[in-house]
């Protein structure tokens, strides 16, 4: 099969050896590469994740590129990483893109699985074959972007492109990020936490090698045809403002996350959107490798902070500002600056701030709790002040914010735990829980925790297909649709941006065909989505998961939206209930959850069948 | 007041080189009356950005609110604007990379 490289390193870092693993034609077809390598790995590798403590030597770190990596593929150049996730207990995922996935690739790898802990500090360097760890004493202690351009200045070429975590990893901050070439992260659950607690800094590759696809004059014209479209009004958005395009619509339509998710508008609204940054903020727009979008709006501040420069996106914009109750873009692009620099997920650390913002306010959590620090909703420096403790874990400030919005909740509790914003322990990401409701169930099913890339379900509800404001039964098949179709993206891997410019599952399977020589239809690779969700579900009914933790938090119930568009907007419980069972019945699941054996087996997971399945 | 109050975000924003307008109205008119209407304004075929030649949505490209609702594209016409309404011409919402 052409596509894959057909080999992955396994790294022990407690015996500092390598070995190789072998990529199969089953594990192709059944999993595609990615999210579907992932599950299967980690399922495979921790066969009682319950029992694993995600900091310990005992979890495994696994990467995983797609097929697609490294070929001309519109905007497949991905890589993936996988463990059990520290800040959720449960399937950790990440994705990241640049160049970092076509030179692992072109170095002749699909993936690299670590196993144990390095005594000392270590980075992983792969040049081709030749696969070393070095000693990483002189990086501990770096921020990424340092690490990156020391590695570099070590090897003595640029042209090793390198992922690594910052301060905020080695103190095995459990919202700690993965940053590759500055601005790219592996963003969420914490995986940059588990890389610290194995003592790994930084994974340095260099490719030199070509991948081999099996249709290269067919590929060439498919992709030709998709380069076109992906210059079509489909993607328009993303190229002229980016996703922080997203800012002055959600606002309108009062699905703009401010002030903790206590409101769904936000009165700066205009001063933090995406036209006001490309007009003064925005010094350059760069695109992946291989990528005919280009996305990436890099930012540089203007007056405050000046120099301090950042990569802004919709959910790093929404959560840092408006979330935090701040309108200055100098602000938000220093904010996202010390998060990518320090390394942590820029998500989650608005999210966390600013539910400490409202503690703060209501008198929950005091000015010595809060180190000092006035934290009041709209206090910029207050925010960067909060951010860089919460990365370097300094003070009782720093340290209860490391630990991610529930686990920091249930520490302080007082009630406040009733306005920590997630699931699953996944901080929620930039959607208004009660102004997008099939937006929120696929967040609450997802099998990351609140998660806002599993499913696309917020498009039904923006595109005014349904009743926003409302839930029915037949959501359920919506969001079920959405996840089996995201899932097979998220394998390939491709970027989301692209899907709009794909016609059918139909071009996803030929996309897949002409790259692997492996035949593959539509209804295959849509099936071989749902093998891939049921089977990271699997891994999390082991970690314990059932349908009491697939529910938003109780302000999605209880606290009705005060903004004028949506004024009252709550979910009821009753209908949340009878949408979640439509979900589970799309799914072949039991009213609890867990997957049926007959699903189970139907998908080819027999293993899992015996091990997790349920009589239906 | 015999007014529609018409915002624009993104590249209407550019193409009206305002935030937003006050349209006059005398009584009620259709959704697809008023972007007609507003395209003649501009000089541009504004209804081309909501639906394709072939009357399809043009979602995955734009979107209109009305009173804070997204609206069905493919059903303009049945849709009524009446004085005193607020519409939003919007780029659709760019989510999930």
């Amino acid at each position: 099969m052409k596509g894959y490289a057909g080999k992955y390193l396994i790294v022990d870092l407690s015996k500092g050896k390598t070995s190789v693993g072998r990529v199969d034609e089953s594990m192709a077809l059944n999993y595609i590469g990615g999210y579907g390598f992932g599950a299967r790995t980690l399922y495979d590798m921790l066969p009682n994740p319950a029992q694993v403590d995600p900091l310990s030597p005992e979890n495994v770190l696994i990467w995983w590129t797609g097929p697609l990596a490294g070929t001309l593929s519109s905007a497949g150049n991905k890589y993936s990483v996988f463990a059990k996730s520290p800040l959720t207990g449960i399937f950790g995922f990440g994705i990241s893109s640049g160049l970092f996935a076509s030179e692992f690739k072109s170095a002749g790898w699909d993936g690299i699985v670590f196993t144990g802990r390095a005594e000392k500090p270590v980075y992983l360097m792969v040049d081709d074959d030749n696969v070393e760890l070095r000693d990483a004493s002189q990086l501990w202690g770096r921020t990424t972007w340092e690490t990156e351009e020391m590695i570099k200045e070590e090897l003595g070429d640029e042209s090793f492109t390198v992922a690594s975590i910052g301060p905020a990893g080695e103190r095995m901050v459990k919202l700690a990020n993965i940053t590759n070439e500055r601005n790219r992260q592996v963003g969420r659950c914490g995986l940059g936490a588990v890389m610290g607690s194995k003592n790994l800094k930084a994974v340095a590759i260099r490719g030199t090698g070509d991948v081999e696809v099996a249709d290269i004059e067919g590929l060439v014209r498919f992709v030709a045809d998709l380069n076109e479209r992906c210059q079509g009004p489909a993607t328009e958005k993303y190229r002229i403002y980016g996703t922080p395009a997203n800012i002055l619509v959600h606002n309108k339509l009062g699905c703009l996350p401010s002030y903790n998710f206590q409101r769904g508008t936000f009165e700066y609204a205009e001063e933090v959107s995406g036209e006001m940054m490309l007009k003064t903020h925005v010094k350059k727009i760069i695109a992946c490798a291989g990528c005919p979008i280009a996305c990436d709006h890099v930012n540089q501040a203007r007056e405050l902070y000046s120099g301090a420069i950042s990569s802004v996106d919709y959910e790093s914009l929404a959560l840092l500002g408006p979330n935090c109750g701040i309108g200055s873009l100098d602000v938000i692009t220093k904010a996202v600056e010390i998060c990518d620099t320090l390394g942590v997920d820029t998500i989650s650390a608005g999210n966390v701030v600013g539910w400490a913002m409202e503690c703060y306010e209501k008198g929950i959590l005091s000015k010595d709790e809060a180190d000092g620090i006035d934290l009041r909703f709209g206090n910029g420096e207050a925010l960067l002040e909060a951010l860089r403790r919460l990365c370097l874990k300094e003070g009782k400030l720093g340290n209860l914010l490391a630990e991610g919005v529930r686990r920091a909740s249930q520490i302080l509790g007082r009630g406040s735990e009733r306005f920590a914003v997630h699931c699953k322990g996944l901080e929620w990401a930039a959607y208004e829980l009660r102004s997008l409701q099939t937006s929120t169930l696929g967040f609450a099913v997802s099998n990351r925790g609140a998660d806002y890339l599993r499913s696309g379900s917020y498009q039904v509800d923006v595109k005014g297909q349904v009743d926003r404001l409302r839930l029915d039964r037949s959501r359920g098949k919506i969001v079920y649709e959405g996840e089996n179709l995201y899932a097979v993206i998220d394998s390939l891997i491709i970027c989301k941006f692209t899907r709009g410019i794909f016609k059918s599952a139909d071009e996803l399977a030929r996309l897949y065909t002409l790259v692997t020589g492996l035949s593959m239809t539509g209804e295959q690779i849509i099936k071989a989505g749902e093998r891939i969700h049921n089977l990271a579900r699997c891994f999390n009914v082991k970690c314990g998961i059932s349908r009491k933790d697939d529910y938003p938090p109780p302000r999605a119930f209880e606290d009705p939206l005060p903004d004028d568009v949506v004024k009252g907007a709550v979910i009821k419980r009753e209908e949340y209930e009878e949408a979640l069972d439509g979900y589970y019945e799309c799914r072949g699941w039991s009213k609890d959850g867990i997957p049926t054996k007959r699903k189970l087996l139907e998908l080819g997971l027999v293993k899992e069948a015996e091990e997790v399945g349920v009589e239906a | 007041m015999n007014e529609i109050r018409v915002e624009f975000i993104g590249r209407f924003r550019e193409l009206f080189k305002v935030k937003s307008i006050s349209f006059p109205v005398d009584s009620s008119i259709s959704l697809l009356k008023l972007v007609e209407e507003l395209g003649k304004k501009a000089g541009v075929d504004l209804v081309s950005h909501f639906l394709s030649p072939r009357g399809e949505s043009m979602d995955e490209y734009s979107l209109i609110i009305l009173n804070g609702n997204p609206v069905d594209l493919t059903r303009l016409d049945e849709y009524d604007v009446k004085p005193g309404d607020r519409v939003v011409l919007s780029p659709s919402v760019a989510g999930g990379g």
